[in-house]
């Protein structure tokens, strides 16, 4: 009998026995009789309102409720700027420092802290960071990131592995911030350029940054200007951008080639794709594919009407020749424009249901999802809507194995200018 | 074929693929080898739950198992939905006491994605609920005391709320 059984074995009879005795003693001890593990995955589906109830409930829910409760943190000093279409209330935080010094032991329960706009007293915050050495994210806007980073050092955290720089708006601070850290754990990377994002050569350094391999890698820039341009932070951060599994680029522009270059560096390792590109059909997106990697992608669909039917009929002819049944590919989402009319979605037709027939027989697929891009200026009968994708009958395929979701996303310069670590922005 | 024996005696006769949706099984049959005609004991299942246990796993058989190098940082927080799929949905209708017997024997025998249908299914029982409603619902006494549950809503102020 090996270990492995020994102790599946007498973990079983543990939760039996426990079980039974708690059957006994119904109505004295918690007759909520799940393990403990497993009441911790249920309230994980719980969000945050619904967790604060539960810590209501009774002493063992608390337990395991109040952790998951207290994940994050924001500092904030100054009162929260009115924001249009913003996912996240910003809180006044002004006197954090005060409540960890007051409860130490509090500290330990914060998971993510994001520090977000200048406080008066940044420096009384370095000094209870100690305490949050369970952190597993660290959010700061740019501005107050430098300072930060040379008087906190990453390496008290030994669970950090998310960072993420908000309102970049110049590539010399992002330069300035990675001249001090040091943090051997990082997977992950988060960058959101501010709309005034500027770059100069004359900021190169010499050094590359002091950071190892990255996982999981962001950028979102709603930089409108065309002449806008990220090349010289990519260049900069490309020695440690060639290991990724997650790759997240949102452009207002598609049509970067540095972020094509970024895709191509890593087509043997990502296992999720979402980026602003349109993807060729003919070379990188079947390469991308073929690696048998790919986990989940997200396709940008191009907005041009005749343009957008060449691309579908070019991704059917790609998906005939590729063969999906050895593909781990389990979800596959396009992006459709909120200019999208009805008329061209009748004319598409033919082409939509093609490959819905095809992405319904990939025996692992599991979901395929149409993100349908909010208009910024409201609706209007000329454009497809959630309803008329919903119950299009070019999707029946996909809709009878249940394979198909229609979901609204916001366009790209609507998104929160608050940007969360990936699993937040996952839950939109 | 497999031969399962459950807690109440019983035996089920599965298709090894089908059996091996439970890691716990796959282990085992790992360890016993391939030949052993020996019945697999599950002594912490009855017949009734195993039944549906193996109707899931009968119709789920073919998907891939969940990786088990699947990415931690993913797991680690809040970010799921609680959407469930037609069938699913559909076969996880029970009365409560059948609903957490089956999720505990998904927990037992190790089978992800069936533990998982179980959680989203309570979580949606909880949801919208208050304590109150939620011990009622789930026969739980409430064991606070006035001051602890004043010091709870102290604490709770210092999470962020979305």
């Amino acid at each position: 009998m090996s270990n492995k059984y020994r102790l599946a074995l007498s973990q079983s009879l543990m939760i039996s026995g426990e079980r039974s005795l708690q059957k006994l003693w119904q109505d004295q001890t918690n007759p909520f009789w799940l393990p403990d593990d497993v009441v911790h995955l249920i309230l994980g589906y719980l969000d945050t309102h619904q967790l604060e109830q539960c810590t209501h409930v009774c002493r063992s829910w608390r337990c395991i409720a109040q952790p998951m409760l207290f994940d994050l943190v924001t500092v904030n000093a100054a009162p929260a700027p009115p924001r249009i279409m913003n996912f996240f209330s910003v809180h006044t935080r002004r006197d954090f420092p005060s409540f960890i010094l007051a409860n130490p032991g509090r500290g330990l329960l914060f998971k993510h802290l994001k520090h977000t706009t200048p406080s008066n007293d940044a420096a009384s915050l370095y000094a209870v960071m100690p305490y949050c050495s369970l952190l597993r994210s660290l959010t700061l806007s740019c501005a107050l990131a430098p300072p930060f980073l040379q008087h906190v050092s990453l390496q008290q955290f030994p669970l950090l592995r998310t960072l993420v720089l908000t309102e970049i708006s110049a590539f010399r601070i992002v330069v300035d911030c990675f001249r001090f850290v040091s943090a051997d754990l990082l997977e992950e990377l988060s960058l959101s350029l501010a709309k005034s994002y500027t770059e100069r050569s004359v900021d190169v350094p010499q050094r590359q940054p002091c950071l190892p391999a990255i996982r999981t890698f962001s950028l979102f820039n709603d930089n409108e200007s065309p002449f806008a341009s990220f090349s010289l932070l990519l260049d900069y951060l490309f020695p440690i951008l060639l290991r990724l599994r997650r790759l997240v680029a949102h452009t207002i522009h598609f049509h970067s080639p540095d972020i094509v270059r970024l895709v191509e560096a890593n087509e043997g390792t990502l296992k999720y794709l979402d980026s602003s590109e349109v993807l060729g059909p003919s070379d990188l997106l079947p390469r991308l594919l073929n690696h048998g990697v790919l986990q989940e992608i997200t396709l940008c669909l191009p907005v041009l009407p005749n343009i957008l039917g060449r691309y579908l009929s070019d991704l059917g002819t790609m998906f005939l020749n590729l063969n999906l049944d050895d593909s781990p590919l389990r979800r596959i989402s396009f992006v459709v424009s909120s200019t999208y009319g009805l008329l061209d979605l009748g004319q598409h037709s033919d082409l939509w249901a093609q490959l819905a027939g095809i992405l319904s027989r990939a025996p692992y697929l599991e979901m395929v999802t149409l993100l349908l891009e909010v208009p910024p200026w409201g609706q209007s009968s000329m454009f497809v809507t959630k309803n008329d994708l919903s119950v299009h009958p070019a999707f029946n395929v996909l809709r009878e194995v249940g394979r198909i979701e229609v979901i609204y996303r916001p366009s790209p310069g609507r998104k929160p200018s608050v940007i969360l670590p990936s699993e937040f922005v996952a839950s939109l | 074929m497999i031969v399962l024996k459950t807690s109440d005696n019983e035996t089920f006769t599965v298709e090894r693929d089908v059996a091996e949706r439970s890691v716990l099984i796959k282990n085992m049959l790992d360890d016993i080898g391939e030949n052993s005609e020996q019945a697999i004991p599950l002594p912490n299942v009855n017949s009734s739950v195993l039944k549906k246990v193996l109707e899931y796993c009968e119709h789920h058989r073919g998907e891939p198992l969940p990786a088990a190098d699947a990415d931690t940082s993913q797991d680690d927080t809040r970010k799921r939905t609680t959407d469930i799929s037609e069938w699913d949905q559909k076969f996880i209708t029970v009365d409560q006491e059948m609903l957490f017997e089956i999720i505990l024997a998904a927990n037992y025998l190790d089978i992800k994605s069936l533990l998982d249908v179980g959680c989203k299914t309570v979580a949606n029982m909880i949801k919208g609920k208050t304590p109150e409603e939620i011990r009622k619902l789930f026969n739980i006494v409430n064991d606070f005391t006035p001051e602890e549950e004043a010091q709870i809503k102290k604490e709770n102020e210092w999470a962020e709320d979305r």
